[in-house]
């Protein structure tokens, strides 16, 4: 397993700066000379609400996109983020059995074969003490249990999903990434006090750490890249989210710096054309959100389909779009990292 | 082959084109003034133009902010976005500066937003349901556009897009509420952990903790919510039936997926309604006062209620409507008090609604109109009103606890959100509070701060007033996650023995948040010493429920009984559908210490669906023990449904089920020879031959024998069936019985002998029964598909299958085909080519005569009043049809009466359960369990079915409705019918009223035995308790009148003709009630419950005075001596009258 370091002290300009600057890296990452990412690669980001949300300001993407550097081209990007999902990924389900939701998962995998899968589960198994935390009958009693029980039945609950996406991409998978989630933010009262989660999720990290060597993944420790180790303080210092889960754009700004330099990339010096690639990824991300979770399923594709079925001809007219805008990304990167380089 | 006219009509329609090609596109007149022609108000109201487009286009919903501007979202998105298409839906900010009722200024705040179905100001911004997102969005430089834009909550599904989160208003204490609609399966990642809701409901969330917890589920599509002046909350479903329903915590409506029980709406017949206010404030005369308005978007019009306290809920009646129309795009979906307090309206304006039925790019959609409309009173005063953003802490505080006009409090409260709470808690508290309302108000007003003054609320709990009471436990449910509240338990201990059952069911839904361990036995009480309705016994079942663990582990480790008396202890078990206490209880009955028989069908029930093999001998054992008929029913019933639902048999002993054999009861009889066979008992057979081989047998017991021998089953079984079957001295009812139950056995020979039968019957007719039968059972519908393949069979009795066979949700075509062959039948064409849908449409509007459809529609041979209600009154497998008309084009009627299963509406998909042995189940589940699934079935049979009999569960593509019943009918007959359906609902004569018409009755068949003669006893003797009387159900025409030529001739004696109907009227107080009576008088002869009440022996109309002497159900009989009648009706015109809507 390679172990990806990020980081632990990043000064933030954010005045000024597009990405935090790198300017003094505690621990060099492990594969800086191998490019993490290679041309061609197709990038997955599985997980809940904290992937999902990242499509809508693009931070987390733009920022491997240009962390690639000028070496690698033709990389793509799918955010398959599922808010409320769990590693049963009982959320994507709709009228069927929390499987359903598996299945969605598997199909898309198996439809787009991605060759880099990130992955990001743990903070709803800490933030739902003695309370189900997924719907899948084999596992919502114990989710229930006792913490023991419900780590339990969580890491065996991701090796089956690690298993099923491994089979579904087939050969073109090249890389598994598990993430530790981030620290929860204690933003005081009447928001919820997260030091006791964020003590299971710093068990949930090191499990997830033993687990990913186990499976062969490699690891990045967002838990501790954004400061989960050190804060104990009853209101935490830096304000990255909005309700202590959720990132601000500020929240996802820093994340995904930490992310990049968590995969050894550097980061990139601000420019108006950053600004630029970080909207065509937005709406490039919109349009894949249209064309992979539209609205209106039951009648496109689910039961009502033999009443209105027909308009689900529509839903494939969002793939020239989508390449149209991947195809500006890939020119908006030439122009920025050629710039970055000259 | 019975061809008719209209099917001629179909083979060989010449009809030809005369006019164009978009013959479909009618398309109302968009003028403003011809939308203004339409409107029909009530005394004193005017209508006026407050905003249309282009600067509102489709809104969808509006809330005002405490500035007085009203907030308005539209969709010309909606349905589906469009690959290429921005989103680019708005909100737009609309005000009135001149106090004109115009707005004059219009602000589009934010212009990229996708299918926004809420907006709600407050906060210093405002919260918008964006598809799967709630968006908060924000003016951070004062150019009046929105600049920062932030996710508040994620993951609300998207699977129809009128169905996604919407519905949003501020309670009175300071937290957003907010719905979503059936289909829509949300998983919000909350800091609380995840929250889901699969299907529809109602979400609170408090903006301050982030917190968002579901309040109740279910409901179709529950668009509408309003609190009353108490904080009580009631919900409108736009997809439902049931008018107002009145919602509390954990409460669980219609179509929630997989609950396995359900409170139901207060208005059962309602046509769907989105949106819901209380009417409020000094500018409307005062008999609008506290009048729930709910737009009625499919009927044009704005319906209204009225709500007074019944038990631990309200009971609605319908008012008078607020606003009608006859203009086709006029869609009236939200409705809200404005600050001057008129009455405003949103019209989304669309000639087409939805999307499920009518294609989502149909080019008659509208995407560019929008309309809201102002009601106000000329003649009054506007109420007064200062913005709440421009008091002072004191004038808010005051404004918050004194004002009288609704709006001014709800705008203040969200004005007090964004204010200093210290300075707003120390005005209020500087406030005298002198009445219990005011206290109320002040409870919520701290909340809305997340400052509750815990004091005041549990102070509420003293209060004379049971509705504060009420209210007080609400605001402290709401906080009792909140550690720092002590002693909250003695609280509600207190409260669920109030003698007011509203607070009781606060106290045990407050009890649910709560972690003692005694909750369950402390909200058991709340049953006793009251009459308990069902929306408190559903709160007291959810909290046995959801709290099982801590009384069920009690029990467990301590034994004994952990409540007050068995009683609990049964309801509690049968909640958690476990035989917790069994032996307890069964002991008790028998020491004949329970003498209701209703609490031994209970105990039976329970220990029938949960009870181990020894509880059941137990039961068995009661059985034979007992005198009493009802009781052995109820254990022998009980048994039955242990066997076939779990697979469970008695321990001990099983002989004893034999004494039964001899009961002269048919019912126990028949319970106990099923149970015979299924237990094996050989003994039994020699009855069983024998009750089938008697042409005197009631064919309750031959059913029975049937499914006994089949159960007993072997060479024995198959061989008496096939002998009885030959047997030329049986008859074909006889025959067709024993085929029944053949086919179940030896299913090929069964088909054998069902073809030698049906090429051999006296009438067609017969053979449904033989064909549904093989339908029903997969093996056999293959058998007699193969075994068909080579023989014929007359044009008549092969359409009556085939007619069968295309509306059975199992779609046999082997069956189909084969029977096309065999009975030399062209294919059914039912569908009409573009030119014939148009010529067929201009005849419906040129030449339909609605009087006439109706007739055709009420004609028995076409069943559509079995299946289908209009109104209040009808069946209730099919959908309610009481706004059709005017929701549905034309071409959907014709569609929908030709091919049923082209188009199924929302909610009556049709299950099909097919069980290992082939049987097949169609229907819709009413319950299911981890054990058990409930279908109800066509005839409104419910089906119990053995999850693990289950071999497969689809939802089926074929509608319910059977296909070809039009067939039957003339071409002319068919188009007065569609327009009949066509007027249904529209401004006119087939609108429902709110008149509150007897519509319900029963009648007495042609022909009905009597208990003496009529010479001898007069007309009284139709007022006997008599066993031959079987009455029939019979309703009311749309304009409430009853067809006296439709009512059959009950007895004829020479040229005497009586005709019988009997109604109830349920009366709410005890008193003279004015009831009014329309028809030919001198024919009528009318009894209140057996006495008989004076008419004038002349006239046309009476209204005349029924004296009431109790509460309840009273039954009206009338009785008409004559023929010539034409049509009478019968109307309650007192407040303290209901009229019977089921029987």
């Amino acid at each position: 397993m390679k172990m990806l370091q990020p980081s632990l002290y990043l000064p933030i300009l954010l005045s000024t700066m597009f990405f935090p600057l790198r300017s003094a890296q505690a621990s060099s990452p492990l594969v800086a000379d191998i490019p993490f990412l290679q041309t061609g690669d197709r990038v997955a980001f599985v997980g809940g609400g904290l992937i999902e949300r990242a499509r809508l300001n693009g931070y987390l993407e733009t920022a491997l996109t240009l962390g690639a550097g000028p070496k690698v081209s033709g990389l793509k990007f799918r955010n398959l983020g599922w808010s409320g999902d769990t590693v049963f990924n009982d959320a994507r389900s709709y009228f069927g059995k929390p499987k359903e939701g598996r299945d969605r998962l598997k199909k898309i995998i198996a439809e787009w074969k991605p060759s880099v899968v990130f992955l990001n589960y743990g903070t709803e198994v800490v933030l739902s003490r003695g309370r189900a935390w997924t719907d899948e009958p084999a596992a919502s009693k114990r989710s229930a249990g006792s913490w023991d029980d419900s780590t339990g039945v969580f890491l065996e609950g991701y090796r089956k999903m690690l298993e099923e996406i491994r089979k579904e991409a087939g050969d073109d998978l090249r890389k598994v990434v598990v993430i530790a989630p981030p620290p929860l933010e204690n933003l005081g009262s009447p928001l919820p006090d997260h030091q006791e989660n964020n003590r299971r999720l710093s068990k949930v990290r090191d499990a997830l750490q033993t687990f990913a060597k186990e499976r062969n993944a490699d690891f990045v420790d967002l838990f501790r890249a954004m400061g989960g180790d050190k804060s104990e303080a009853a209101v935490s210092p830096k304000i990255y989210t909005h309700d202590g889960l959720h990132f601000t754009r500020y929240g996802y700004l820093e994340l995904a710096g930490q992310f990049a330099l968590g995969l050894g990339y550097e980061t990139i010096q601000p420019h108006t054309l950053t600004e630029n690639l970080r909207k065509t990824i937005i709406e490039k991300n919109r349009l894949f959100f249209h064309r992979w979770r539209p609205a209106n399923e039951t009648y496109l594709y689910l039961f009502r389909k033999h009443e209105q079925g027909n308009n689900a001809k529509e839903i494939p007219q969002f793939d020239p779009i989508i390449e149209e805008r991947e195809k500006e990304i890939e020119e908006l990167r030439k122009l920025i990292l050629k710039g970055s380089q000259g | 082959m019975k061809i008719t006219s209209f099917s001629i009509f179909l083979f060989f329609s010449i009809c030809k084109i005369g006019f164009g090609q978009r013959g479909l596109t009618k398309i109302p007149d968009t003028s403003i003034e011809a939308q203004l022609e339409s409107f029909v108000l009530p005394e004193g109201a005017k209508i006026n133009l407050f905003a249309s487009e282009p600067v509102v286009r489709n809104p969808i919903h509006m809330n005002w902010d405490s500035q007085g501007r009203l907030w308005v979202v539209g969709s010309p998105l909606y349905p589906h976005i469009k690959p290429g298409q921005e989103e680019s839906d708005q909100l737009v900010i609309l005000e009135d500066t001149s106090g004109d009722g115009v707005a004059d200024k219009h602000t589009v705040f934010a212009n990229d937003l996708h299918i926004p179905t809420g907006v709600l100001p407050g906060d210093e911004g405002v919260y918008v349901a964006n598809s799967n997102d709630v968006l908060f969005l924000k003016d951070t430089n004062g150019d009046g556009k929105a600049d920062h834009r932030e996710v508040i909550l994620s993951g609300f599904g998207t699977e129809d897009t009128h169905h996604i989160v919407h519905t949003f208003r501020w309670g009175p204490e300071g937290m957003m509420w907010l719905n979503q609609s059936i289909y829509i399966h949300t998983h919000l990642d909350t800091p609380y952990g995840i929250r889901r809701l699969l299907g529809g409901g109602m979400w609170h969330y408090r903006p301050e903790t982030r917190r968002s917890e579901v309040f109740m589920k279910g409901l179709v599509n529950p668009w509408g919510h309003a609190f009353d002046e108490w904080g009580q909350s009631f919900m409108t479903d736009g997809a439902g039936g049931q008018g107002i329903n009145f919602v509390y915590p954990r409460s669980v409506f219609v179509a929630s997926p997989g609950a396995s029980r359900r409170v139901q709406g207060l208005n059962p017949g309602q046509p769907k309604l989105c949106g819901l206010e209380v009417l409020s404030g000094s500018h409307i005369p005062k008999h609008w006062q506290g009048v729930l308005a709910s737009p009625d978007f499919r009927g044009h019009r704005i319906k209204t209620f009225r709500l007074r306290d019944k038990g631990s809920a309200f009971e609605s009646t319908e008012y008078k409507e607020l606003l009608a129309s006859k203009h086709g795009a006029f869609r009236p979906i939200d409705v809200k008090m404005g600050p001057d307090g008129a009455i405003y309206v949103a019209d989304l304006y669309n000639p087409i609604i939805q999307h499920g039925e009518v294609d989502f790019r149909d080019p008659r959609r509208d995407h560019k109109h929008g309309r809201i409309w102002r009601i106000s009173f000329p003649s009054r005063e506007p109420s007064p009103f200062t913005k709440p953003s421009q008091m002072n802490a004191k004038e808010l505080a005051e404004a918050l606890i004194f004002s009288e006009e609704n709006i001014v409090r709800e705008l203040a409260t969200a004005e007090l959100r964004i204010r200093k709470p210290d300075q707003m808690l120390s005005a209020l508290n500087s406030l005298v509070i002198k009445d219990d309302l005011h206290a109320v108000r002040k409870v919520w007003a701290t909340q809305a701060l997340n400052r509750l003054d815990i004091g005041l609320a549990k102070g509420l709990i003293q209060s004379k007033s049971h509705n504060a009471r009420a209210a007080g436990l609400r605001a402290l449910y709401y906080d009792a996650s909140n550690k720092n509240y002590k002693n909250i338990v003695p609280i509600a201990e207190e409260a669920v023995s109030d003698p007011s059952p509203h607070v009781r069911l606060w106290a045990v839904s407050l009890l649910a948040q709560l972690e003692s361990p005694e909750t369950v036995k402390i909200a058991l009480r709340a049953l006793e010493g009251i009459e308990v309705d069902d929306f408190l016994d559903f709160a007291v079942w959810s909290i046995c429920r959801e709290h099982r663990d801590r009384w069920v582990n009690e029990m467990k480790t301590k034994g004994g009984n952990p409540f007050d008396n068995l009683t609990h202890l049964l309801f509690a078990s049968s909640a958690i559908g476990e035989p917790l206490g069994a032996d307890q209880i069964l002991a008790s009955i028998e020491k004949e210490k329970t003498k209701n028989d209703q609490k031994v069908w209970e105990v039976a029930n329970w220990i029938g669906n949960e009870g181990s093999p020894s509880h059941l001998e137990k039961l068995l054992s009661l059985a034979t023990k007992s005198s009493s008929v009802s009781r052995q029913h109820a254990c022998l019933n009980a048994l039955l449904n242990a066997k076939k639902i779990r697979k469970i048999t008695p321990s001990g002993d099983l002989q004893s089920i034999i004494q039964f054999l001899e009961s002269e009861n048919d019912t126990i009889w028949s319970t106990a020879v099923k149970l015979a066979g299924l237990f094996k008992l050989e003994i039994a057979r020699p009855s069983l031959e024998k009750v089938l081989t008697n042409k005197q047998s009631k064919q309750i017991r031959k059913n029975a024998a049937i499914e006994s021998l089949i159960a007993l089953g072997g060479k024995k079984t198959r061989q008496f069936f096939d002998q009885q079957i030959l047997d030329e001295q049986n008859t074909y009812e006889q025959k067709i019985t024993l085929i029944k139950g053949q086919l179940k056995l030896q299913p090929y020979l069964a088909a054998k002998r069902a073809i030698n039968l049906l090429q051999d019957l006296p009438n067609a007719q017969v053979s449904g029964r033989v064909f549904a039968a093989f339908i029903g059972n997969r093996g056999a519908t293959q058998a007699l598909s193969k075994e068909l393949q080579t023989k014929k069979l007359s044009g008549e009795v092969a359409l009556k299958g085939m007619q069968l066979a295309e509306s059975a949700p199992s779609r046999p075509n082997a069956l189909i085909s084969v029977l096309q062959k065999a009975g030399g039948l062209k294919p059914m064409k039912m569908s009409l080519s573009q030119d014939e849908m148009i010529a067929m449409i201009e005849r419906v509007n040129k030449q339909g005569n609605a009087t006439r459809g109706e007739r055709v529609y009420r004609r028995e041979s076409l069943q559509c009043v079995v299946c289908h209600a209009i109104g209040e009154v009808g069946g209730v497998i099919g959908p309610n049809l009481v706004s059709i008309g005017a929701s549905a084009p034309v071409d959907y009627l014709i569609e929908s009466l030709l091919e049923p299963s082209k188009k199924i509406k929302e909610g009556y998909h049709t299950n099909l359960v097919t069980l290992k042995n082939g049987d097949s189940f169609a229907g819709g589940i009413l319950s299911e369990t981890a054990s058990e699934l409930v279908v109800r079935d066509l005839t409104g049979k419910h089906n119990r079915i053995a999850k693990v009999d289950i071999g497969s569960q689809i939802i089926s593509p074929v509608s319910l409705m059977p296909v070809g019943l039009t067939t039957q009918l003339r071409e002319d007959e068919f188009v007065d019918l569609v327009r009949f359906m066509n007027e249904l609902g529209k401004e006119g004569r087939y609108k429902t009223s709110n008149n509150r018409f007897a519509r319900q009755w029963e009648v007495l068949p042609a022909g009905s035995p009597n208990p003496g003669t009529i010479h001898h006893y007069g007309v009284e003797m139709f007022t006997q308790d008599f066993n031959g009387y079987k009455w029939v159900p019979f309703y009311a025409m749309v304009g409430g009148g009853i067809p006296m030529d439709e009512v059959p001739v009950a007895l004829q004696r020479r040229a005497d003709e009586y005709q019988v109907l009997r109604t109830h009227i349920e009366v709410t107080k005890p008193g003279k009630h004015m009831m009014r009576l329309q028809g030919k008088l001198s024919q009528m002869n009318l009894f209140l419950e057996k006495e008989k009440i004076e008419l004038p022996p002349n006239g046309g109309e009476v209204d005349f005075l029924v004296d009431c002497k109790t509460t309840g159900k009273q039954e009206i009989l009338l009785v008409f001596h004559g023929a010539d009648s034409t049509e009478f009706s019968l109307e309650a015109l007192s407040e303290d009258l209901r009229m019977n809507k089921t029987f």
